[in-house]
């Protein structure tokens, strides 16, 4: 899939080996973005004329010359790639990836926005938002636990009971390009097999007002918190 | 306009299908960010001209309308096949493709992908090689020329049944017109001729008309334009995806292979004529 950092354009994909590896999206050949490539096996191929690359970037198979060997120079410009915790993390620098917690929680979806991701960081802090759960007697508030580069946790406040309500939230934040941002959205408290789809349909449709009110101030802002409950899970 | 691009600005570019101009009818194009109106006034005759008033040259040709926001020193090209008897004129209309003009050439003279971006149609692993072939910038008459080109097509045309291999020839006569000669399965010995005739409308973004003149008695107007326009579609996937936009002519930034020895010549041309409209010189 395409990823894009900033002014960055990536080619993420996952191997038959169940390894992840991201590429600049650029095959070297004729520039062609390898995001729209095909994987078989552990290679990722070019759609334009079918070059093969293996895990590293380098280039295993020319189609047009089936008897070449391609010279160890010439390939894809890998960049660093890790798994953790239910996400994909890039960097563009050398930096060993920094050791972070833990939250093993279930993934709800990824949500693009119109803002930058400090920006978007800000408001989330701002929000505090409530759970409005039919059956509840008042309202409860996540607050945020932990606040990192790229992801922030909320804390389900402990006053707070209920089968049906996601205990943690975890939001990352991938920088993509002119100052926009996507959000992942992760929540603790469930597994894929207890009825988690109620509740991540829920949390998907609060994803969509918490866009409305970050994108749209004014229309958004009316409605003000209001629009930012955490609803109708029960 | 930068005064490097006085050849691209003195050449001539397809404006408008002619059989589509109707008797009274005008259309607005746009040549190099210039807008024109091409015209067929009530009385039948053609007039092209730009937003103040300033008539540009015309000719009709290959069942197209061309014209200049130059003084085009020069003829248009000539394809002699075209005139042949007996033969079947395709005019497959204009597909709007956001990429550099010459990328959109370039992509028209490669074989090797075949397999992959038409496949089962022009191309199927694993017959993906691509044998030598010839290529040669022709200096007297100032083309690039590709000739004995094969490879082996499932479906090579609307007219052919099963696979087999199919013989080219690729003829480039100005920066931004392809002809392509290719066996023709009902008649062996003669050349089917598909042409693309590119006009410019920014360095970036393009209209690229297809234009045959096929033997074919058999197949049905509609279906010759569909399996053209479906092949061109397919292209275009790939040509609003390549990076940089514009065709890099540093040989440093694109890594070719002996299978892309037309394109290794035609963006030499492009670079010793001086015609960089829709190109970059160098690297950053």
């Amino acid at each position: 899939m395409r990823v894009v950092l900033g002014d960055q354009d990536f080619a993420t994909w996952r191997g038959h080996d169940g390894k992840v590896r991201t590429f600049d999206n650029r095959c070297p050949h004729r520039g062609m973005r390898l995001s729209h490539g095909f994987v078989r096996g552990n290679q990722l191929s070019c759609l334009y004329h079918g070059w093969q690359y293996g895990g590293t970037g380098s280039c295993k198979h020319i189609p047009a010359h089936p008897d070449l060997t391609p010279p160890e120079a010439l390939g894809a410009t890998s960049i660093s790639c890790v798994e953790f915790d239910g996400l994909i993390w890039l960097s563009t620098t050398e930096s060993e990836f920094s050791k972070k917690d833990a939250f093993s929680g279930i993934g709800v979806r990824s949500i693009a926005f119109d803002c930058g991701v400090e920006d978007l960081k800000a408001q989330l802090q701002e929000l505090n938002f409530n759970t409005d759960v039919e059956g509840l007697e008042k309202e409860y508030t996540y607050l945020p636990s932990k606040v990192e580069d790229f992801r922030m946790v909320f804390q389900r406040p402990s006053a707070l009971k209920g089968d049906l309500v996601p205990s943690s939230f975890i939001l990352s934040f991938t920088p993509t390009q002119n100052d926009k941002t996507t959000l992942h959205i992760q929540i603790t408290g469930f597994d894929e097999s207890s009825n988690a789809s109620l509740v991540k349909i829920a949390v998907s449709r609060w994803a969509e007002r918490l866009r409305l009110y970050v994108e749209t101030p004014n229309i958004g802002h009316a409605s003000s918190q209001a629009a930012l409950k955490l609803e109708g899970v029960l | 306009m930068n005064v490097d691009h006085a050849l691209a600005v003195n050449d001539w570019y397809p404006v408008a299908i002619d059989k589509l101009l109707f008797v009274g009818q005008d259309q607005k194009v746009i040549l190099m960010g210039e807008a024109l109106c091409v015209q067929r006034k009530d009385d039948g005759t053609l007039s092209v001209m730009n937003e103040t008033g300033k008539k540009c040259p015309h000719v009709v040709q290959y069942g197209h309308i061309w014209s200049s926001i130059g003084n085009p020193t020069h003829e248009l090209f000539n394809i002699p096949e075209a005139f042949e008897d007996g033969r079947r004129l395709v005019d497959c209309g204009p597909v709007r493709v956001k990429a550099s003009p010459l990328r959109v050439i370039e992509n028209f003279l490669d074989i090797a992908h075949f397999p992959f971006v038409h496949t089962d149609v022009l191309g199927a692993e694993p017959h993906t090689e691509v044998e030598p072939y010839t290529v040669k910038i022709d200096d007297t008459i100032d083309e690039v020329w590709a000739t004995k080109v094969k490879f082996f097509q499932p479906q090579a045309a609307k007219s052919a049944g099963e696979g087999q291999m199919t013989d080219y020839k690729y003829r480039v006569p100005a920066p931004l017109v392809s002809i392509l000669y290719k066996t023709c399965p009902p008649r062996p010995g003669q050349w089917d001729v598909i042409t693309l005739f590119v006009r410019p409308i920014a360095e970036d973004l393009c209209d690229a008309y297809a234009w045959m003149a096929l033997y074919d008695d058999d197949s049905p107007m509609e279906e010759l334009i569909q399996f053209q326009q479906m092949i061109f579609l397919q292209d275009r996937s790939i040509l609003e995806n390549q990076m940089p936009k514009l065709l890099p002519l540093d040989p440093k930034m694109e890594t070719p292979t002996r299978a892309d020895t037309t394109s290794i010549a035609y963006r030499r041309w492009l670079k010793r004529k001086g015609f960089t409209y829709g190109a970059m010189t160098r690297a950053g």
